[in-house]
């Protein structure tokens, strides 16, 4: 038995419950201006006063009904809390978002039901108070009867010390739950009898009781709630329902009528919100959607910023990979120096630096495009940038829910897959997960840059070029969408109701931390498969000497294997020094670049750089082939062991390797092909 | 004295490439992931 007093944070999706987790335990779980960004619960360690609690984040809810795979893990172990009193956190804190406060209290509402002890934080204030609405707390915790309600603003740590006051207010008195008020009339009451005995006699209190039984006959899906007692539930749900409908009370809606009744008449009679449902002025974020999710305006902005950014990829991006390559040409020197003449000194120098130093020019372009990603995350337009895509998203039978786990894969697919959970059916959840390997992560963005800065000089050529590598992943995505949706058979709802957040200042700090350690992650992480790889073909690069004690490359190891390939990846232009740089590329996409820079290293010894090396080599068709492999390529062992995992099959992420596999080879081969015909070469 | 060098690193490398495999095979996010929050998130979540 787990001694640690246990506090759950519970709220709305989008709420703040991880900014408050975050703030309170000190650690670093992903926060972000859209809902969804939770899929898992998290524990973390609260201390007060030398005190310990375990203070658990849960996946964001819109009620105790799970509605996707991540509500599902909250809501079976709130039905366990009350059927397993000894499972019981000891205190919940719920979130909720003080600018949608009538939606967030339709949950809190069943949470007081719960009768665990709860604190409400009222979270964003800031945003409420700056559009000239209060709330009065004192007032909200007397009609509701909670243990406490403060307000706050996690994001700028305001006002999280009157929580963790309350926090240990809580603990140091021996509170004692006041009795629920009952939502229910007489009338209702009657019609829901057998189905709140059935739960009374499995342990559930009274108003816990009331409260499933509200949610069973409101909601279907709550049936896989209850494991063993389906049948017997199903059969008492059958009977409510009629008698509901026998008394003119429409079941599916019963909870939301009930709920949202009572909220009206607690804000009707008592003066909680000062300007509640009075008329309405349009607020900035209204004003600004009106343009923004627009099918044409919206759609026309949303390609004009994606310029922009990749533009301001390549404009700025210039002289800090200038400053990082002199550095590592210093670095060179500089070992060239200490180490004496030999093979460790031609290792170190034109086998690792020049390997790591193919990756590490990158960093200032993808601490550039993580920073603006994040700024449009955290101010609510990538939600915006979701809503747009939506459309074609229903248009192909996918559901809404698609999109947000598909945008999340700009950086790494494997969140993306993972947010994947939130997509309730799994049909549709499934295609996301086999099409978002296609949207171009992080790990591309060095491919894409080598490739065309070494043939192209101009900035708004270099621009469009990159975006077209983007958008050509994202339609491929949406057409295989439409054909996976057509073989795999299963009947879906794509009705979705998107929750547009409220525009917001991103935090300039947040910011900063946030590219710094992705950054900074994808260097050291990359940088130690990188590291290990240069050596391997280093070495694989330099040997068998022949009698001269002299090694070319085309006859070494590394050469072998790369000419052993070449017929089969000749037909998309690629000779034996790219098919290494493929093959590597399966251990991290990133060491295609690093492959190539090592590869180079040992066989030109002539100082030049990467680009001018691939200049020379190449040409722009035998590049955009490159970049084309790439977009579709399924060269990452993450993606596709989480596909298995998430999955729970072989089949899909065998099915994943298989079908990008032929999409790259077949568009690369036909860019190749067709452009040879064209006289492009 | 060089080659015995160059063949500790050779196989230093030839093993961590190998347990970086298995390592992103059997739990992804702990490699690759490091790239994104999921790491830290996966170390703290309480298997149901």
């Amino acid at each position: 038995m787990n001694s640690t007093p246990q506090i759950a944070l519970l709220g709305n999706p989008n709420s703040g419950k991880t900014a408050v987790f975050n703030q309170l335990t000190g650690m670093s779980q992903k926060v972000s201006n859209y809902p969804g960004v939770t899929v898992e619960k998290h524990i973390g360690k609260l201390s007060l006063s030398n005190k310990n609690y375990d203070l658990i984040d849960f996946p964001g809810i819109y009620g105790i009904i799970p509605n996707s795979l991540d509500e599902e893990i909250v809501c079976k172990e709130i039905y366990n809390w009350c059927a397993n009193k000894e499972t019981q956190p000891d205190l919940i804190v719920c979130i909720l978002d003080s600018n949608n406060i009538s939606r967030n209290l339709y949950l809190a509402t069943q949470i007081i039901d719960l009768e665990i002890p709860t604190i409400f934080a009222l979270n964003m204030i800031d945003l409420l108070e700056s559009s000239n609405k209060q709330i009065d707390a004192k007032l909200l915790r007397e009609k509701l009867g909670v243990f406490d309600v403060i307000t706050c603003c996690a994001l700028n740590n305001k006002g999280l010390i009157d929580l963790t006051q309350s926090i240990k207010k809580f603990f140091n008195t021996d509170y004692i739950k006041k009795k629920s008020l009952s939502v229910l009339d007489e009338l209702t009451k009657d019609c829901l009898v057998d189905l709140k005995d059935f739960f009374i006699k499995k342990g559930l209190t009274l108003s816990q009781s009331e409260l499933y039984s509200i949610n069973t006959v409101s909601n279907s899906k709550s049936l896989s709630l209850f494991k063993n007692d389906t049948e017997k539930i199903k059969q008492l749900t059958n009977k409510a329902e009629k008698k509901l409908s026998d008394n003119n009370i429409n079941s599916k809606s019963l909870n939301s009528i009930i709920r949202y009744d009572y909220l009206d008449k607690l804000f009707d009679k008592h003066n909680i919100l000062t300007d509640y449902r009075k008329i309405k002025v349009k607020s900035f974020t209204e004003k600004v959607d009106k343009y923004l999710i627009h099918p044409i305006i919206g759609t026309s902005v949303f390609l004009t910023l994606l310029f922009l950014v990749f533009w301001t990829l390549f404009k700025f991006a210039e002289y800090p990979m200038n400053l990082v390559e002199l550095l590592m040409g210093l670095i060179k020197d500089f070992s060239t120096q200490i180490i004496p003449n030999g093979i460790i000194q031609d290792l170190v120098v034109n086998g690792i630096l020049e390997g790591i130093g193919g990756i590490v020019i990158f960093i200032p372009q993808i601490l550039i495009l993580m920073f603006i990603l994040k700024f449009l995350e955290d101010s609510g337009y990538m939600a915006r940038a979701s809503f747009l895509m939506d459309r074609f998203m229903s248009k192909i039978g996918l559901h809404g829910g698609s999109v947000l786990p598909l945008m999340s894969g700009y950086a790494c697919a494997i969140p993306g897959i993972m947010a994947a959970r939130t997509i309730d059916n799994w049909k549709e959840r499934l295609i996301t997960i086999l099409i978002l390997p296609l949207t171009s992560c992080t790990a591309r963005l060095p491919v894409y840059v080598i490739m065309i800065t070494a043939f192209v000089d101009d900035t708004t050529t270099q621009t469009l070029l990159f975006m077209m590598m983007y958008l050509l992943g994202i339609i491929t995505a949406i057409i295989i969408a439409k054909i996976l949706s057509i073989f795999l058979k299963e009947k879906t709802n794509p009705s979705f109701i998107m929750e547009l957040p409220t525009y917001k200042k991103p935090i300039f700090k947040t910011l900063l931390i946030d590219s710094y350690s992705k950054t900074k992650a994808f260097v050291i992480d990359a940088g130690k498969i990188i590291f290990a790889i240069s050596i391997l073909l280093w070495v694989l690069a330099s040997f068998p000497e022949n009698e001269q004690n002299d090694v070319k490359i085309e006859n070494s190891y590394v050469g072998y294997i790369g000419k052993t390939i070449e017929p089969i990846i000749s037909p998309m232009g690629f000779d034996w020094k790219i098919g290494i740089g493929l093959i590597t590329s399966f251990a991290a996409r990133e060491t295609f670049v690093s492959t190539m820079s090592t590869i180079y290293g040992i066989d030109e010894k002539d100082n030049n750089n990467l680009k001018t090396n691939i200049s020379n080599d190449y040409n722009l068709l035998i590049a955009i082939s490159v970049m084309v492999f790439y977009v579709y390529a399924a060269q990452c062992m993450s993606t596709f062991a989480i596909i298995k995992r998430e999955t729970n099959t072989w089949k899909w992420p065998v099915f994943m390797i298989g079908y990008m596999t032929l999409l790259a080879y077949t568009a690369a081969t036909l860019v190749y092909q067709i452009g040879l015909i064209m006289g492009y070469a | 004295m060089d080659y015995i060098i160059l063949s500790i690193l050779f196989i230093f490398s030839v093993f961590y490439t190998i347990k970086y495999v298995l390592i992103t095979l059997i739990n992804p996010e702990s490699n690759k992931c490091n790239k994104c929050e999921i790491k830290k998130m996966s170390k703290n979540k309480i298997h149901n």
